[in-house]
């Protein structure tokens, strides 16, 4: 499988630019066991948010857990911040904030505490703890015991855990699974306003697509410990802009659809409108030119939008045909 | 010294309002309870003819907690501590927090050692306030007429501790080895009743860290013929070798630990 890969565009090639780099990365939880990843070379730019997708068991924990130090790789290189992993792992955590899987909070003491705790770990000032409570907005729900939390409190106190650092580098494992909906809008919201008002790195795995594509401008798409493609998503787009889809609002539209197939058009058959894919943009001039000989009134012509997750789609399917 | 002693601080914050905090202090005023109502019920309890009443008072609570309460105590206590950290898969959490893994071993360790000691700081002192209660509520004890004999009273303490710091690093290794409360919780079961069952068995007991609790007020009862170094009888030597052995063991497997 192709791995896509493309630069970014204020950093350049240059390893300096990058947060995250892997290097032919291969790991396995058993000996007995399929890699859980293979091949793995990823490169995280500065100051993006770079969202790894993936379904569940693709691969995405695995590859976090890679990248915090917490897993050493079979074979191949983990660079974080420019050193190796786990060799210098002590002089990078201070640099990062994790929250992978479930947030690590101790459900007998209070919000507030179970920051001091982090801090005291960390040698923070404890001032800190007012201020990350105010970027996540819990500053009135901290002194209650975390016991007594919702799902997404929880959640939202584990990425105050993560940002007590001030980290370069934020990683966010599955932030919102378990929460109502919501839940995940403020989660959005909060990613969102973070990467508005700090600029930090955010690597954050979801199979929530939809939800990726809304706060990540990057990303990387796994499939069975693979990486499919890494790169901006306006890349992707582009990259797959040969499979663009027209759809059509006109007349007749059984007799478009009948002229257009039979004109070789690669058509659409799932779309309830008229909708066709083109090999490339001369192609719909081309369609227009039948369908207007046809004397057939054209209302409306444009191309369908490509969500991440058609792309998503597009990519995994891809992958599973080549694979099998 | 300073990550020690933040870690540390970290450990008592994670310790308070904890289940093995309250364990600690209400199984202790139980403990007393039950041990002032038996006195109470039974006058005869707890004295003697001659001597100071304090003495004989102070002996019939140690008798009674050493072998029966303390190992079962140390026992919870350390798989409850642990118990904190396993329950949310903490450990992956701590490690990448950067803390020296070294660091949190042994704070982890004091705590419970420290958690030990104030549990027991404070079953003197309500052994002695019950000594005061019951020279009141029973002149005939003649405890308010006689002073206790701190001496004795530290003297039981620090072997107290002593004796139970072996089984106490052997089950703090196995409750950080095992997830499962079940396993550090049976396994010192079964070391509870092995050394019951074997405290007849002079040549295999002075090996089982768990009978150390019991042999010790043997020792000092002069109930069991021992070697002495100094102040250190054989079996409190014994429990700091085992200690000494398992901290460095569990701090082993600490290293090692896979929090994947």
């Amino acid at each position: 499988m192709r791995n896509h890969t493309s630069q970014p565009k204020e950093e350049g090639k240059e390893r300096a630019g990058y947060i995250v780099e892997t290097h032919a990365v291969n790991f396995a939880y058993t000996t007995r066991q399929l890699p859980a990843v293979q091949q793995l070379s990823l490169q995280i730019p500065k100051g993006v948010t770079f969202g790894l997708l993936g379904q569940n068991g693709a691969g995405k924990s695995t590859v976090l857990k890679l990248i915090t130090g917490l897993l050493p790789p079979d074979t191949g290189s983990v660079e974080l911040f420019g050193q190796r992993l786990p060799a210098h792992h002590r002089q990078v955590c201070s640099r990062m904030g994790i929250l992978i899987e479930e947030p690590p909070l101790y459900p007998h003491l209070s919000g507030w505490e179970n920051l001091k705790i982090s801090c005291l770990y960390r040698h923070l000032s404890f001032q800190r703890i007012e201020e990350v409570l105010a970027i996540v907005q819990m500053e009135e729900m901290a002194l209650k015991k975390v016991s007594h939390y919702s799902t997404g409190m929880k959640q939202r106190l584990g990425v105050a855990l993560a940002l007590l650092p001030d980290p370069d580098l934020l990683i966010l494992d599955e932030p919102t699974n378990g929460m109502d909906p919501q839940g995940i809008i403020d989660m959005r919201n909060l990613i969102q306003r973070l990467q508005q008002q700090t600029g930090k790195t955010t690597i954050l795995s979801s199979h929530l697509l939809h939800e990726v594509e809304l706060v990540c401008d990057y990303v990387g798409i796994i499939q069975q410990g693979r990486l499919l493609y890494q790169g901006s998503v306006s890349d992707l787009k582009q990259q797959y802009a040969s499979h663009q889809e027209i759809f059509l609002d006109i007349s007749d539209n059984l007799k478009a659809y009948q002229i257009l197939l039979a004109h070789g058009f690669d058509m659409n058959q799932a779309s309830p409108l008229v909708s066709f894919f083109v090999p490339h943009m001369s192609a719909i001039t081309q369609a227009i030119d039948v369908l207007r000989e046809a004397q057939l009134e054209i209302y409306q012509i444009g191309p369908k939008e490509a969500s991440l997750e058609d792309l998503y789609l597009h990519l995994t399917e891809k992958a599973h045909a080549f694979i099998s | 010294m300073h990550s020690f002693r933040r870690s540390l601080e970290a450990e008592i914050l994670k310790g308070r309002n904890s289940f093995a905090f309250w364990l600690a202090w209400i199984g202790t005023t139980c403990i007393l309870l039950a041990f002032f109502l038996i006195l109470w019920a039974s006058p005869e309890k707890g004295m003697s003819a001659a001597g100071n009443p304090w003495k004989h008072l102070v002996d019939f609570y140690y008798a009674g907690t050493d072998f029966m309460l303390l190992p079962l105590f140390v026992i919870i206590i350390a798989s409850l501590v642990t118990h904190l950290e396993h329950r949310g898969n903490m450990w992956k959490h701590l490690y990448v927090l950067g803390v020296s893994r070294w660091h949190l071993y042994t704070s982890k360790l004091v705590f419970i050692i420290l958690l030990f000691a104030c549990a027991h700081a404070y079953f003197i002192t309500g052994m002695l306030l019950s000594g005061v209660v019951l020279g009141i509520l029973q002149p005939s004890r003649g405890l308010l007429s006689h002073l206790p004999d701190m001496g004795q009273v530290f003297s039981l303490a620090f072997k107290t501790i002593l004796s139970v710091l072996g089984l106490l690093a052997i089950q703090y290794w196995i409750s950080m080895r095992f997830k499962s409360f079940i396993v550090p919780l049976g396994t010192g079961v079964i070391g509870f009743v092995m050394a019951t069952i074997l405290i007849e068995s002079e040549p295999v007991v002075q090996w089982i860290p768990y009978a150390y609790p019991l042999l010790y007020t043997q020792v000092y009862r002069g109930q069991y013929a021992v070697a002495h170094w100094g102040i250190l009888s054989e079996i409190e030597l014994y429990s700091l070798l085992y200690f000494a052995l398992f901290t460095v063991s569990g701090y082993w497997h600490t290293r090692q630990m896979d929090v994947r």
